[in-house]
């Protein structure tokens, strides 16, 4: 059939010479393909030509564009007339007459050869000119068609003339073929698309133009342009789609009645090499059904697509195709037997996938084939499924009478034995063919989809095979397969299909007999949300069940069914101490729609590992501070116990630990968080470990050896308080991280997310010493308090505590009798105390006050010797000064006078009262107080008080030991106190007395500046008993003030009353009133001249040697005295700048 | 088109966050345990919403898988939150407008301090603007 569609090629002229050459040309023709360049700009494409060859007739010229079956596409004319004369004679009307007939039918496309044998050549006159046959019927036809014209040389030889002859005839053929050919599909296109526009007229039928277009796509295939093909068979499926879209919208065309007939037969795809015939003939005459026909022009695709070694994209396709054929068999409300359209969509699934199978492996097409081959079979396995469900043949079902009739009818409509069909036949045959079949392409679809990575869908296959399993009673495998399809489901968190998949998974391990796994998932589905409110409670009924007849107790991991929200010590604020009540209270959230009676509830209690174990504070480290500088407040406790839980526990949780960083002189320079677990908390969270099923419990071989315990509780939906107690007699850091609720014959254990971590530990007694508000004073009386505070010990009987003082501090107990002695020492009597109680003691403290030099604070210990630990308990104490004093002799020429100043060093104010000054040794000196002795004097920071006396001297004066003493009183105390200072005055005796006087130069009245003035120093002993033999002055004068003429310094030898007057010549260099220039006397040692005559040193260096003298000693009658110096009369040029910046 | 169609919302840990079936007023409720089998579908169909999208540069993705009578098309955000529409007839350009429309409201409502990305969508105003969309493009 498909040489009939070769185009055609005529011939006319002498039959005798073509069909001699006929069978050459028939195999010449394809043997080279040639370049097809078509109209409307589409792309040239190279393309074999075949050809048949048929008689010329008049007939084939009618213009009949109907179909292209038979159409001429190049006339041909054939004569091997050997001269000029038979030509005229006979040929040239024959050929002048065919050349009318074409023209005449507005033919254009033909072509004349001339065979010319080899003697016929030879034989013509070389001489002559266009004397040829060739010529001649160049000559005849028209000469602008001189091309269409050509010579064959004789074919019969085998030169390699005659064979190049052949070979441009070939050519020439082909390419008139196809330029004829061209012409006669343009005008077949043309009148098709033109048939196409008159799709919406009523009397136009799909079944007439299909087989136009397809024709089209005949002539394509044949040419080898297999997509070309392909896409006139797409366009026909999209518009066949379009017209049943249309036709649902209620624009029903006439024609589509003809696939509204019922469906007879369920034929499955199947896929002939060739198109058959009496398919087309069928769908011209209407007798074809919509499943035939999606069939027929589907198998017509196939082929297409296989030719084009596009094997995969028709399993692709064919998901589509099934979807759109059944789709429109909906669509059209077709009548079809129930399973028709499985039986077919199985077939063809079946089909195609042997299609597939063909693609050899291990190439990309069959790597990329993967994805619709899983579907492919999966769709078979579906169909098979609700095959079996009709006929009766799932597992558990026994085939009635008309469902044996129904499986009887669907072989029938199945059509030709293929080996699909005999598949299907097998399978609907009977229950264990069914199974194998069914179970087969379960396997291989989700095999196919896990294979491609599409997990989900292997997951949704894998749940309905489960469900096969669970028919045919294979619980063990579908509990497999739902496990592994409910963790995707728990994973992504697709609550209510993990909740359908539990139901399942109940139901298997029911029949397994697996108590534990079935527990469990009782246990998961009553707490799950999605699960329907009765079903819910039936589980939990159940979960409750296995308590009747149970023997050993179940342990069901619970954390899917109770959460525990809180955890907490009951009361945080007190720590635990061994042998106390402890007690934790639990706050659990139940999942469980009715309420639970659990026999008993408990949380295991486990030491800490020594690593965790919070470290312990000792008893000096917050006693220590206690004093003056304390901060106030207890020492720093863990802030509480409940809050020690969490370092290195969960994982989860940040581990933050404080962290001081100290500058070199170790004052705080930052105070930062750590976290010591970063790494572990912020690490990379990957597809995280999904809860797993139905796992048995791990728990530690040592869990709830010790535990908290509550009994008989009831655990209410929603969330429940548990308070859970136990006694702890050991110290030591305990981990709370399980919880087990027991129901009559069922445990449940959780973790704790969070373990509850807490110490319990015997703490020490702690005693303090502390002071009231403000800063301790000396001198005055301080009250005190002795705080006790009571540790974990209770302190049963009645205890002392003695305070033991340093040197200079004294106590008495405040309380007691105001009369009462101070002493160094005191007893106090500590009342019984229970566990954390505290006491306070009031006591008094004494400081004696003492002058101390440069001093504003003293420092006293006091030692707290306690009868519950050895070593005592210091205490420093650090008590102000209230006020100080000095002393400080005033020398008036040969008179002396002492004062005393009392300096407050602290804001409190101290009255002063009757003070005195005695001398304390046997110097004959005299004090004569300058004071009132019955005024009161105040002393405080801002106000000082000074004392004088006048020493009467007489002439012994040796150093005088003096002491002084004032009475004191704080302000707001009642008794004084006396405040004595000793100390010693020597060298007061005034020896020299140095008098200056500054004298104009003679003849001036006034002292000027830049002029010589006279300075007259006089030095006198005042002293004669004293013995100096030589004393050195030097005049000492701001060098901006005073110009120094001439010597400074000199050594005066002195005696008793000698008086020396110095004159020396000195330049005021500024005017204005300017100090005096001051004279330092020293006493002069000459060197010893002995010594340099080898006699010992003793008594002098060989250098002479300077020895300042005290203060009292030379009296400077002219200090402080100033000189008024005129500035200079003679103005100058200096000068009178001076003034003008003066001015 | 009359026709029943689930619509779910998947957020990116593959978790649904919004589901809902729109029916033809006409026709009564589903069995609940057919809501299960759409929910399956819809699950399972998100295999292929992830081989496609990265396909195509368009959010909406037409029709991704078909399951027996249902076929299902998904819609992509940039944040690739997943919309799945499991449906029985074809609408391709109502579901397009129901997507986008659907995409408009979410960003709305994601936008919502007080709403976590990724939970569940519980808010009635939601559902409302879904149940509206839904006649308005589907069931109408």
């Amino acid at each position: 059939m498909e040489t009939e569609r070769k185009p055609v090629i005529t011939y006319a002229g002498e039959p005798a010479v073509f069909q001699q050459l006929q069978n050459g040309l028939v195999h010449g023709l394809p043997q080279e393909s040639v370049e097809w360049r078509r109209s409307y700009g589409r792309a040239p494409r190279h393309v074999t030509l075949e050809a048949s060859f048929e008689p010329f007739s008049e007939a084939t010229l009618v213009d009949d564009m109907s179909t292209l079956v038979r159409r001429p596409c190049l006339h041909t004319f054939w004569t091997d007339c050997p001269d000029i004369e038979t030509y005229k004679s006979s040929t040239r009307e024959s050929l002048q007459s065919w050349l009318a007939q074409l023209r005449q039918h507005n033919v254009v496309d033909w072509l004349v050869v001339v065979v010319e044998s080899a003697e016929a050549r030879s034989k013509t006159n070389k001489l002559l000119p266009r004397s040829s046959v060739l010529d001649k019927v160049k000559a005849d036809i028209n000469s602008k068609h001189g091309d269409r014209c050509i010579t064959l040389l004789d074919p019969s030889k085998s030169d390699s003339r005659s064979a190049g002859s052949l070979h441009s005839l070939l050519t020439k053929l082909r390419h008139f073929l196809l330029i004829g050919f061209n012409r006669v599909l343009v005008r077949f296109e043309d009148s098709m698309r033109s048939q196409r526009e008159k799709r919406t007229s009523s009397d136009w039928s799909f079944c007439r133009y299909f087989p136009l277009q397809e024709e089209l796509a005949f002539v394509f295939g044949q040419l080898g342009l297999c997509d070309e093909a392909l896409v006139q068979y797409d366009e026909l499926d999209a518009l066949f789609t379009q017209f049943i879209l249309n036709s649902c919208a209620g624009d029903t065309p006439r024609w589509l009645e003809t696939f509204s007939q019922p469906v007879q037969g369920w034929q499955g795809l199947a896929v002939p090499a060739s198109c058959s015939e009496e398919m087309r003939n069928a769908l011209c005459n209407r007798e074809m059904s919509l499943l035939a026909f999606r069939n027929y022009l589907y198998a017509r695709q196939c082929v297409l697509l296989k030719k084009l070694d596009r094997t995969p994209e028709i399993a692709q396709r064919t998901i589509t195709f099934l979807f759109n054929t059944i789709n429109e068999l909906g669509l059209m409300g077709l009548e079809i037997q129930q399973g028709g359209v499985a039986c077919w969509a199985f077939v063809t699934c079946i089909n195609v996938l042997d299609m597939c199978a063909e693609i050899p492996a291990d190439t990309a097409a069959q790597q990329g084939i993967g994805v619709h081959t899983a579907s492919l079979y999966d769709q078979a396995r579906l169909k098979l499924y609700s095959l079996g469900e009709l006929c009766g043949l799932l597992p558990g079902d026994e085939p009635t009478s008309s469902q044996l009739h129904l499986t009887v009818t669907l072989s029938a409509g199945m059509g030709d034995n293929s080996p699909a069909v005999e598949k299907l036949k097998d399978a609907l045959a009977g229950h264990d063919a069914f199974q194998k079949c069914y179970l087969e392409l379960s396997e291989l679809a989700m095999g196919t989809y896990k294979h491609m990575g599409r997990l989900r869908l292997a997951r949704l296959v894998g749940r309905q095979l489960a469900t096969f399993h669970l028919r045919l009673g294979q619980a063990a495998h579908a509990a497999s397969l739902l496990t592994d399809a409910l963790k995707t489901y728990q994973e992504e968190g697709w609550g209510r299909l993990a909740a359908q998949l539990l139901l399942q998974l109940a139901h298997c391990y029911q029949l397994m007999g697996d108590r534990q796994r079935y527990t469990q998932t009782c246990a998961l589905v009553a707490a799950s949300e999605h699960v329907p409110h009765q079903t819910r409670l039936e589980f939990t009924e159940r979960l409750r069940a296995p308590a009747a007849g149970a023997e050993p107790r179940l342990t069901l991991a619970a954390e899917e069914v109770v959460s525990v929200r809180e955890t907490r010590l009951a009361a945080p604020d007190s720590e635990p101490y061994p042998g106390a009540r402890l007690e934790v209270r639990v706050t659990v959230e139940s999942r469980l729609p009715a309420p639970v009676a659990l026999s008993r509830a408990r949380a295991d209690l486990q030491p800490a590992l020594a690593a965790e174990q919070v470290s312990r504070s000792t008893s000096s480290a917050s006693t220590s501070s206690a004093g003056s500088v304390r901060r106030g407040g207890v020492a720093r406790r863990p802030s509480s116990p409940a809050a020690a839980d969490g370092p290195a526990a969960g994982g989860g949780e940040l581990c933050l630990e404080p962290a001081l960083e100290y500058k070199q002189d170790r004052s705080l320079s930052a105070a930062t968080l750590v976290c010591r677990n970063m790494f572990k908390v912020l690490r990379r969270k990957d597809s995280g470990q999904p809860a797993a099923l139905a796992r048995p419990s791990h728990l530690p071989a040592a869990a709830f050896q010790q535990s908290l315990e509550a009994a008989d509780v009831t655990l209410q939906p929603g969330a429940t308080e548990l308070v859970l107690s136990a006694r702890v007699q050991q110290p030591g850091t305990y981990v709370v991280r399980h919880l087990q609720l027991s129901c009559p014959a069922l445990d449940l254990t959780l973790d704790l997310a969070r373990p509850l971590r807490f110490a319990v530990k015997s703490s020490p007694h702690q005693v303090s010493l502390n002071k009231s508000a403000g800063d301790l004073l000396a001198g005055t009386v301080q009250p005190m308090t002795l705080q006790i505070v009571c540790g974990s010990e209770p302190l049963p009987g009645p205890s002392a505590v003695r305070l033991q003082c340093s040197r200079g501090l004294s106590v008495r107990a405040a309380d007691g009798d105001p009369a009462a002695p101070w002493s160094d020492e005191l007893q106090l009597h500590v009342p019984p105390l229970e566990a954390f109680q505290s006491a306070r003691l009031p006591v008094s403290m004494l400081s004696q006050l003492a002058h101390v030099k440069d001093g504003v604070s003293v420092v006293h210990k006091v030692d707290i010797i306690c009868p519950w630990s050895a070593a005592p308990v210091e205490a420093e104490l650090h008590f102000l000064l209230p006020f100080s004093a000095a002393f400080k002799v005033h020398t008036s020429n040969v008179r002396k006078f002492l004062q005393v100043v009392m300096h407050g060093l602290n804001t409190a104010e101290f009255e002063l009262t009757r003070p005195a000054l005695t001398v304390v040794n046997d110097a004959p000196v005299e004090l004569t107080p300058l004071n009132e002795t019955a005024e009161t004097l105040v002393v405080s920071s801002e106000t000082s008080v000074s004392y004088m006396w006048e020493m009467v001297l007489s002439k012994e004066t040796p150093p005088v030991r003096s002491q002084f003493s004032v009475e004191y009183r704080a302000v707001d105390a009642e008794t004084r106190q006396r405040f004595k200072f000793d100390f010693t005055v020597s060298d007061y005796r005034t020896l020299l007395s140095v008098t200056c006087r500054m004298e104009p130069l003679k003849g001036a009245e006034f002292c000027r500046s830049g002029s010589i003035c006279q300075l007259h120093v006089t030095v006198a002993q005042e002293d004669g008993t004293a013995e100096l033999r030589a004393v050195m002055y030097e005049v000492l004068a701001d060098q901006n003030m005073w110009a120094i003429c001439g010597r400074s310094s000199g050594v005066l030898d002195m005696g008793p009353d000698t008086r020396h007057v110095l004159q020396l010549e000195v330049m005021p260099l500024t005017g204005g009133f300017l100090p005096l220039p001051t004279v330092r006397l020293s006493r002069y040692i000459p060197a010893n001249k002995e010594s340099t005559e080898g006699r010992a040193l003793v008594t002098g260096s060989s250098l002479p040697r300077l020895e300042p003298f005290a203060a009292g000693q030379v009296y400077s009658a002219s200090r402080g005295q100033q000189v008024h110096v005129l500035a200079t009369s003679a103005p100058g040029l200096a000068d009178r700048s001076a003034d003008v910046s003066l001015s | 088109m009359a026709g029943n169609y689930y619509f779910a919302i998947v957020g990116d840990k593959d978790n649904p966050i919004f589901e809902m079936e729109i029916s033809p007023p006409s026709k009564e409720a589903k069995k609940e345990d057919h809501r299960h089998l759409s929910q399956f579908i819809a699950h399972a169909a998100l295999d292929l919403v992830d081989e496609q999208m990265w396909s195509t540069s368009a959010m909406y993705l037409k029709v991704v898988d078909k399951f027996n009578e249902w076929f299902v098309s998904a819609f992509v955000t940039a944040s690739r939150m997943r919309f799945v529409l499991l449906h029985d007839v074809k609408n391709e350009d109502g579901i397009k407008n129901f997507f986008m429309e659907m995409y408009e409201t979410y960003i709305k409502h994601s936008m919502n301090p007080f709403y976590e990305n990724n939970s569940p969508i519980k808010s009635s105003a939601f559902d409302k603007k879904a149940q509206m969309y839904g006649r308005k493009y589907l069931t109408s």
